[in-house]
């Protein structure tokens, strides 16, 4: 187990160290000039202006010093400054990230508590009217794009029956309960996907279970048929429910794009697609950065759980 | 194919039929010019002249949706080629000869894959400035890991059969053995891959025109206009409404297509619902094969 640790450990280094010469050759990989670029080609700039985008972003160095800045800054967690208010992109990150991460986990806790019984459900009742339902449920579940579900939401619950807010954002300490309601539609529109995603995974994890032999032993000695599919089928099939959640978790995070920009929600997206608009490079460099560092994390975390729980893995 | 996998074929190829060609004679065939302002008609419900009403520039809804199967359907397939030819290439190339061709490949996509889709897209097409030309290099860039992983397992799958090796050892040349028997042997996941990439390159650019970053104004997407509609839900309920079910049920159907697909093609998977996949020490081929999803 610890050499699988180790390796994977050793896999998730490598990968963050190719993520960020990925995030520094980005700029270099769109053709033009990068100052250019960066300003945005609709009126020249001026001759001032480029010169002190150049030495801002140290692209007056050669490459070479850039890219070995580049880590130098990264080693000390600094991701430059913001170029519309100079304010570190480090700390406007750390601000953001734990909102976004709030939504994700949150969608995933709510995708799960809805997704694992009705998947179990609609196995054991397998062709039935009701898993027939159940599964065009979940296809309609994955085929509605993200943010379509979210302006649905905001039509229905907010504009059309007043219920919750459709957007905004309360911090804990103002208030819980404020907090919460201005958490939920976000959240839902993030789940009801993931939701249909567990919810299919599970129905054929357990499908796939139910005809081992363990199970009927279990059923032979005379088990409570809850206690087979709970204690026996779904501990089993909650192996691929968990690599499918962390599988999706890039999914989410992308999604939080969509979903942050409908309910106005402060996080990491939010901060991403307002810098791109306002075209601050090393914003969008550091929110992107961030995101793909938070799935190499996550996808590490995912692996070693998976090996913890399936002890045939750590010797592959 | 049994007779429901048949008919679902039938059906869903046949809906993208009339959905292609509904784009292509959108010229001949819309009631109105989608881009023609009305001020007098601004926002105004389904009625006999606007059959499914105008939006807040007062523009039919019904030529712009049609109009809107343009760029989606063109970024779709066109970003599919895109990352179909140097996926397949990449991918047999390393399943092929291993080593440090297989760990050069493999790394790069595997870095590539851990960046959310639409968030490496909207910090590039931010930068690039948001067209029809950039949003296909953009998106079919950022598919060509997935193909990549899914031609390499493939592949890897392919060599262990005993055809492969007789063909070695009788001197076949690398180049023939590839041609003849590897590539053959992969294309039917490429194949369902293909149709998933679809599903996923016409969410991610609908999800960009959304947020006002893929097909530039005053030409329509559907995503653009669910964008737009998103200002005015309290005043027209029905603007938001047709976007979305063009979206979702072109979606629906392009998922059910490779669901069926799928089936056909891998006689492993013949029952409802996906694969179970437990991940075999490398993870990402995981991600092939599933059903597009919001933006993925």
């Amino acid at each position: 187990m610890a050499t699988f640790v180790v390796r994977r450990l050793g896999l998730a280094v490598v990968q963050l160290l190719l993520v960020c010469v990925l995030v520094f050759a980005m700029l270099r990989l769109i053709p033009g000039d990068p100052a250019l670029v960066i300003l945005g080609s609709e009126h020249t700039p001026a001759p001032e202006v480029l010169a002190a985008v150049r030495v801002k972003l140290g692209l007056n160095k050669p490459v070479a010093v850039q890219f070995v800045d580049w880590f130098g800054n990264l080693s000390r967690l600094n991701l430059g400054k913001s170029l519309v208010d100079n304010y570190p992109v480090a700390d406007e990150v750390c601000s953001r990230l734990p909102r976004t991460l709030e939504l994700v986990v949150a969608a995933i806790g709510m995708a799960s508590l809805a997704g694992i019984p009705v998947g179990v459900g609609s196995a054991l009742r397998r062709n039935s009217l009701a898993d027939k339902l159940v599964s065009s449920a979940f296809s309609l579940g994955l085929a509605v794009p993200t943010y379509v579900i979210g302006t649905f939401l905001v039509l229905v619950v907010s504009v059309e029956l007043r219920l919750l807010p459709g957007g905004g954002y309360t911090p804990v300490a103002e208030g819980v309960l404020r907090h919460l309601a201005d958490l939920a539609l976000p959240v839902l529109a993030l789940a009801i996907g993931l939701a249909a995603i567990i919810g299919r995974m599970t129905r054929s994890a357990i499908l796939d279970v139910v005809g081992e032999d363990y199970i009927r032993t279990a059923r032979a000695k005379g088990l409570w048929p809850r206690q087979v599919i709970y204690k026996h089928a779904l501990r089993n099939a909650l192996l691929p429910i968990i690599t499918v959640i962390g599988v999706q978790f890039g999914t989410l995070i992308g999604g939080t794009v969509l979903v942050e920009n409908i309910f106005n929600w402060p996080g990491l997206s939010t901060l991403l697609i307002n810098a791109t608009r306002e075209r601050d490079y090393p914003m969008v460099q550091g929110a992107v950065l961030s995101a793909a560092v938070l799935v190499v994390c996550v996808q590490m975390v995912v692996d070693v759980l998976y090996a913890l729980a399936n002890p045939r893995l750590r010797y592959s | 194919m049994s007779g429901a996998n048949r008919r679902r074929f039938i059906w869903t190829l046949s809906y993208l039929f009339v959905v292609a060609a509904l784009g292509l004679l959108a010229p001949r065939i819309s009631p109105h010019d989608p881009l023609a302002l009305n001020p007098d008609h601004v926002l105004a419900p389904p009625s006999a002249a606007y059959w499914l009403g105008t939006d807040e520039f007062g523009r039919d809804i019904l030529s712009r949706l049609l109009y809107g199967i343009r760029p989606s359907l063109t970024i779709a397939v066109a970003s599919t080629l895109l990352a179909l030819a140097p996926g397949l290439y990449f991918g047999v190339l390393a399943g092929y000869y291993r080593g440090a061709v297989e760990q050069a490949v493999m790394r790069t996509a595997d870095t590539i894959l851990c960046f959310p889709p639409i968030i490496l897209a909207l910090a590039v097409v931010g930068f690039l400035g948001p067209s029809v030309p950039n949003l296909v290099l953009v998106i079919g860039l950022l598919y060509i890991p997935t193909f990549v992983r899914l031609a390499y397992s493939s592949t890897l799958g392919v060599m262990q059969v005993e055809y492969i090796t007789v063909a070695k050892a009788i001197g076949v040349p690398n180049a023939k053995v590839i041609a003849r028997h590897v590539v053959p042997n992969v294309m039917s996941p490429i194949l369902v891959q293909c149709g998933v990439t679809v599903a996923a390159a016409i969410l991610l650019e609908s999800g960009l025109s959304f947020l006002g970053l893929g097909v530039p104004p005053p030409n329509p997407s559907w995503g653009q206009m669910i964008g737009a509609a998103k200002g005015y839900l309290a005043q027209s309920e029905t603007y938001v409404l047709w976007p979305s079910v063009a979206i979702a049920l072109t979606i629906l159907v392009l998922n059910q297509l490779t669901d069926t697909l799928r089936d056909h093609l891998d006689p492993r998977t013949k029952r409802a619902g996906p694969r179970t996949q437990v991940p075999s020490g490398d993870e990402g081929a995981t991600r092939a094969g599933h059903p597009a999803r919001s933006a993925s």
